[in-house]
């Protein structure tokens, strides 16, 4: 079960709108390494997590992953409500425009939809956690390549914002693989899946 | 003139309070035995449900399973603004 409440983790408060970044950024909602990816990528290995340190760092995660998602979503949404279509015409966001209008859909800066292909849920302790620590490396890197596009001050803090939290989350895996690994044989930490094989 | 609810000062302060536990929350769960972090997290929980409580007498409700329907005529939970409007 979820708890929602009505405010974003992270205030944004966009005032002009900017159709062509609006379709860059999107990529962190619906993208190969964004926030949807991380938030179902998280929630869904928490059942073969054997360890309830680890399982309870999963969901804690996911569930900012989702603030996330939601932050994002507020983004692109800030960044092309009221726009004419002629503001639209000759922008990256035209190909967008004419499958979604300026509705918020999980696609990537290239108009892919989300898939979760993306993401993989393998149910073995080392792999997903190995798995986990790469795709937060990723969105940083991907959050670095949107923020040297990014002119607009009323963008770029919440960008920097979602950035910090790849840093602190690739951290705190870190220190979840080396807990998994510290209930482990240390002198053959690779061999085996912890979840399956008894 | 717009209402912006995300710079309200207490719209502000839950959101920083909120922030700091949910960095705590991460701490701790590879930390579980920090002392100092398990009394800074207790502090703020504290001080969140005064803001919180605030807030929702100022604004309606914030959570889910709030309080503050109760002896309303007129079900607020579905009113705006929704966080992502800031207009």
């Amino acid at each position: 079960m979820w708890s929602y409440e009505k405010r974003l983790q992270y205030p944004v408060n966009i005032t002009t709108t900017n159709p062509k970044l609006a379709m860059v950024i999107m990529t962190q909602l619906g993208g190969p390494d964004g926030e949807k990816g991380a938030a179902t990528r998280y929630i869904s290995q928490r059942y073969s997590m054997p360890y309830s340190n680890v399982a309870g760092l999963l969901t804690d995660i996911g569930t900012e992953e989702m603030a996330h998602e939601e932050i994002i979503s507020a983004i692109v949404h800030q960044l092309t409500r009221n726009l004419t279509a002629e503001q639209i015409e000759g922008t990256p966001f035209a190909n967008y425009y004419v499958d979604h209008t300026v509705g918020v859909y999980p696609a990537s800066a290239t108009g892919e939809p989300w898939t979760a292909a993306y993401i993989q849920s393998k149910g073995d302790p080392i792999t997903d956690l190995h798995e986990d620590l790469a795709a937060e490396q990723k969105a940083r890197t991907t959050y670095d390549n949107i923020l040297r596009l990014v002119k607009d001050p009323e963008v770029c803090d919440p960008i920097r914002f979602l950035r910090e939290r790849e840093l602190v989350h690739y951290q705190r895996f870190g220190e979840a693989l080396r807990s998994v690994q510290e209930r482990l044989d240390s002198r053959n930490f690779y061999a085996i899946n912890p979840a399956f094989d008894k | 003139m717009p209402v912006v609810l995300c710079k309200h000062p207490l719209m502000m302060r839950i959101a920083e309070i909120s922030f700091t536990m949910d960095e705590l929350r991460l701490y701790l769960d590879t930390h579980p035995d920090c002392k100092e972090a398990l009394v800074y997290f207790d502090e703020l929980q504290e001080q969140r449900r005064a803001a919180v409580d605030a807030y929702e007498a100022q604004f309606g409700p914030l959570t889910m399973y709030g309080n503050v329907e109760s002896g309303c005529d007129s079900w607020k939970w579905a009113n705006g603004p929704w966080p992502w409007q800031n207009y």
